[in-house]
């Protein structure tokens, strides 16, 4: 009955959500015209992957049990490890592995933190957040010599891009869909799924069925983390082409929200994902727009830069969860 | 104190010194892996303890780490998660700033005013942060995290442009000597607002330990369900929380800017202002979200962070191992389980 009622919910809003989307894109077509807006789309869609691809990956850690505050410092890792292991070896393909494989071994490390050591989620996750940005900034001096960012040396070592209909886009937008309908069927039709959502709902019960919740918990994370790691490895080999210490921005934290905004649905937190990913390059190209030239001159940049973050507090408040879907959740599972 | 408590006290202590320890011992780790001396993080420590100038950095250091510590202890003690402190701290610092430069009052009552403005601006910034939470159920790591991006970027735009200072591009107007704190001992950044923030970290603990507000924050976060039977107002002591933590990291800007010499302001990249929130979070840890603790705390970590400077400049070495150091350290600390185990392999390996 509670099942029946929350997916009507999501449905509801998943709708919502699309519709708002649509009237975006709408108004920015009547205003600069279909070209323009379709332009706008695209990088919608570029400014989604790496927040769909940390949200998805964190619904199916927190449809777990574990909350993962990790995800940002974990894409940052990722991205820095996949420049590093692609300007070693010269190949893109052995950087996306390496910063895959960075992605796994850090939710690794958070997940044990959290099952079998019944750490506190949310210091562990901060801990890597913090540990992230100064592992990033230290080696990025000490491998490039380079305080802050560290342009790709060459064209080669770009994920390549691939030609629909004359606009030249990133493979990895179909891969981040492709995932994320993926993930939905593991979570609603599969052992797997099931028995993952019934230890993040009730450990205790899932336990005494003799399924190991720490288990499942842990791979749950670490597939989630692997999935952050894929974000993190497009922004920096794919999207942006360069590792900073200040690629991420919060991205990570704004897939949070994303999942939070989603309640744990993985199609509700793509749309999420698409709609701040858009208003992100809706903020960029307002700066481009000749009436916004005198405030550009005084800062405005800054205050076109804080629109995503804005608009996530503002989707926050204007569309409140009313319960959680587990208190679960977040906190330590103890045996025995 | 009585014995046991002696014991509390040091079996919390050793938590903490483990963590340090570990923390350490990844920075060699990481020092040695990247080609430099690993011994180069105690030269850098010997700086920070063991010269004058070294020990009046820490403690310059130490004196906005310790509020920035108590903004994450005390949401801690009320089951909150406070990661605000790095925004917080921008927005007390630029409200400094705007009373600081733009209003001409005497001195003393100037001080007084860019203080409470700087405190006032922190609340008012937090206050928020409860709101979500309580009535709308957002995580408090999300929205503050949100918050520290969105308040990063609107002090970088109050400084561009209306707080610029006509004669240096890129950096805001100077507090006006009227509200300015001078050094201690001239030629370093130690002014009088390290007791300022003592006696702030004092107050906390006194409110928190010995008032009748405070004992319900603890015991908020102690377990919401129990407090709440207990006819505790649960969302009462949430919001207090907060306020307390915007307050610290309010005045946390404040000594930033006001208590920093020689620039008395701030620049567009936020440079003397970036860090201290988050490196709160591991002084908060290593003081066991305790104030006391968190005093001694600080003045550790303060060292760490005045080792920064000596070691890029006389060692060569990238300032960011200490955000390495601070992580693991935060890391480590996640899992108070672990020296305790250490311990206790110890021991079955001397029985052995």
């Amino acid at each position: 009955m509670r099942e029946g009622k929350a997916a009507v919910t999501a449905g509801k809003e998943r709708l919502v959500i699309g519709l708002a989307i649509i009237a975006i894109l709408a108004v920015a077509g009547l205003i600069v015209g279909i070209a323009d807006s379709v332009h706008l789309f695209i990088l919608g869609l570029n400014a989604m992957v790496p927040i769909a691809l940390a949200a998805v990956g964190e619904v199916l850690t927190e449809r777990g049990g574990l909350f993962n505050i990790g995800v940002e410092g974990i894409m940052l890792l990722a991205s820095f490890g996949a420049v590093y292991a692609a300007e070693l070896s010269g190949s893109w393909f052995v950087g996306l592995l390496a910063g895959l494989s960075v992605g796994a071994l850090v939710s690794c490390v958070f997940a044990l933190i959290a099952t079998y050591g019944a750490g506190n989620q949310v210091v562990a996750g901060v801990g890597i957040n913090m540990l992230a940005l100064g592992l990033v900034a230290y080696f990025l001096l000490v491998a490039w010599g380079s305080p802050g960012f560290h342009l790709l040396s060459s064209y080669k070592i770009r994920i390549p891009k691939i030609t629909i209909s004359g606009y030249s886009v990133s493979w990895m937008i179909i891969v981040t869909l492709g995932i994320t309908v993926v993930v939905h069927f593991i979570l609603e039709n599969t052992r797997f799924g099931l028995r993952l959502k019934a230890a993040g709902y009730n450990p205790f019960v899932t336990d005494v069925s003799g399924i190991d919740v720490y288990k499942l918990r842990t791979g749950a994370c670490v597939i989630g983390g692997v999935l952050a790691g894929l974000g993190g490895v497009y922004m920096s080999l794919d999207w942006l082409g360069l590792s900073a210490s200040s690629l991420i921005q919060g991205r990570g934290f704004i897939a949070l929200a994303c999942v939070v905004f989603g309640g744990l649905d993985p199609i509700l937190t793509l749309e999420a994902a698409y709609l701040f990913g858009l208003l992100s390059a809706v903020g960029l190209w307002l700066q481009n727009i000749p009436w916004a030239a005198p405030l550009m001159l005084r800062g405005g940049s800054y205050l076109f830069l804080m629109l995503p973050y804005l608009a996530v507090l503002a989707v926050l408040v204007a569309f409140p969860r009313r319960q959680q879907l587990s208190k679960e959740i977040g906190m330590p599972y103890r045996r025995g | 104190m009585s014995l046991k408590s002696f014991w509390q006290t040091l079996k919390a202590a050793w938590g903490s010194i483990f963590a340090i320890l570990i923390g350490l011992i990844v920075a060699m780790i990481v020092l040695g892996a990247s080609g430099y001396n690993p011994l180069y993080i105690f030269r850098g420590l010997e700086y920070s303890f063991f010269t004058k100038h070294g020990i009046i950095n820490a403690l310059a250091m130490a004196t906005p780490l310790m509020l920035t510590a108590i903004t994450w202890a005390v949401g801690a003690r009320a089951g909150v998660f406070n990661v605000g402190a790095e925004g917080t701290l921008m927005i007390g610092a630029v409200a400094a700033i705007a009373a600081g430069a733009l209003l001409k009052l005497p001195v003393g009552l100037h001080h007084l005013v860019v203080l409470a403005v700087a405190v006032a601006a922190g609340v008012l910034w937090t206050i928020p942060v409860a709101y979500l939470k309580i009535k709308r159920n957002v995580h408090e790591v999300v929205s503050t995290i949100m918050l520290n991006w969105v308040a990063s970027f609107l002090v970088s735009f109050l400084v561009v442009w209306p707080l610029r200072d006509p004669e240096w591009p890129m950096r805001s107007l100077k507090i006006l000597p009227t509200a300015r704190f001078q050094p201690l001992v001239a030629g370093t950044n130690l002014t009088s607002v390290f007791f300022l923030s003592l006696a702030f970290t004092l107050v906390s603990y006194v409110l928190l330990w010995h008032t009748k507000t405070g004992q319900h924050i603890r015991a908020t976060g102690f377990n919401p369900d129990v407090a709440r039977n207990c006819g505790i107002n649960v969302p009462r002591s949430t919001v207090f929380a907060f306020g307390i933590g915007g307050a610290a990291a309010g005045l946390a800007g404040y000594a930033l800017t006001a208590g920093l010499p020689p620039l008395w302001s701030i620049s567009e990249k936020l440079g003397t202002l970036v860090g201290y929130g988050f490196n709160g979070i591991c002084v908060a840890a290593i003081g066991v979200n305790h104030p006391i603790g968190v005093i001694f705390a600080a003045i550790f970590f303060g060292g760490v962070l005045s080792s920064r400077s000596y070691m890029q400049m006389f060692l060569g070495v990238a300032p960011e191992i200490t955000d390495v150091i601070a992580g693991v350290i935060v890391l480590i600390l996640a899992l108070p389980e672990l020296s305790r185990m250490f311990l206790r392999w110890r021991r079955k390996k001397v029985i052995a």
